[in-house]
């Protein structure tokens, strides 16, 4: 019995049920070939250094296990056939680099519970002081996920910009409740963030 | 990396904690050994010693197959 370790990328279009799906279904194909796993760990949705199948971005998982050297061609088959596993790498490595942990599938969920908890504390802090604030809050984490989305195609700065832009125009309608004549102003700021914009634009085409 | 007169010692024989870190995992540690295009900074510019870079240069490429480093940088590709 040797000890050896897989990483493999998997399609970042997956949710957790079909993610665990496809990692216990690699786990009893290890079994079934009388291997043992020691160690499985999520890292998490990455960016890739390069696009593999046109993705950008990918769930990676690191297993070690012990395998008979034979039985190593069924494993790396499995892995090869799985339409959803973009990449794998297997590494034959010594026992003294096994790492320690539980050897369950608990693991993938704790580190997506850690992620839970990271976004979780940020949603509930808010709640403890105001209810406007909790709002503006969720505007944030709404535009924030969704430039994580839409990230890979424009810069971080721009998004920043592009999101304080939302509060003033949010900021401009509440305004327009109180005062029903300043309609005018508000087009005014709409087009001062364009403008912005712009200006923003300009500047990236200089950097480049 | 100390310097004694033209010559540097080897970063892995002053400190040989760092010996671990030569591991496709640790990524980022390996990313202080390629240029911003992403080739392989030569041994004789960082100071490496011949035995560890070549366990070094093992590691970059397994972290380039699993996409973790580039093999070339592309600077469209964002």
């Amino acid at each position: 019995m040797n000890y050896y370790e897989a990483v493999y990328i998997i399609h970042p279009a997956l949710q957790e049920g079909r993610l665990n799906d496809i990692v216990n279904k690699f786990h009893k194909k290890l079994e079934d070939v009388q291997g043992k796993v020691l160690y499985v760990t999520n890292w998490g949705k990455k960016k890739l250094a390069y696009p593999i199948d046109k993705q950008k971005y990918g769930t990676y998982i690191l297993c070690q296990y012990t395998l008979n050297g034979e039985n190593i061609k069924n494993i790396s088959q499995e892995l090869e056939l799985n339409p959803n596993i973009l990449r794998y790498l297997i590494t034959k490595i010594d026992e003294s680099k096994i790492l320690e942990g539980p050897t369950t599938l608990d693991i993938v969920e704790k580190d997506d519970n850690n992620k839970k908890t990271s976004t979780a504390n940020t949603e509930n802090i808010p709640n403890e002081v105001t209810d406007v604030d909790s709002q503006e809050t969720k505007k944030d984490d709404k535009s924030e996920s969704n430039n994580e989305e839409v990230a890979p195609t424009t810069d971080n700065e721009s998004l920043e910009e592009a999101t304080n832009d939302d509060d003033k125009n949010t900021n401009s309608d509440e305004s327009s409740e109180e005062i029903t004549n300043d309609d005018d102003k508000n087009t005014n700021s709409d087009e001062s963030s364009e403008e912005t914009t712009n200006d923003d634009d300009n500047n990236t085409d200089k950097k480049d | 990396m100390a310097i004694l007169g033209n010559t540097r010692i080897c970063p892995f024989k002053e400190d040989s904690a760092l010996i671990d870190k030569i591991d496709y995992k640790e990524y980022k540690f390996l990313r202080k050994f390629i240029t911003e295009q992403g080739k392989i900074i030569p041994a004789h510019v960082t100071g490496v010693s011949a035995k560890y870079q070549r366990l070094i240069a093992m590691e970059i490429k397994k972290a380039r197959i699993l996409a973790l480093l580039p093999f070339a940088a592309d600077p469209r590709y964002s």
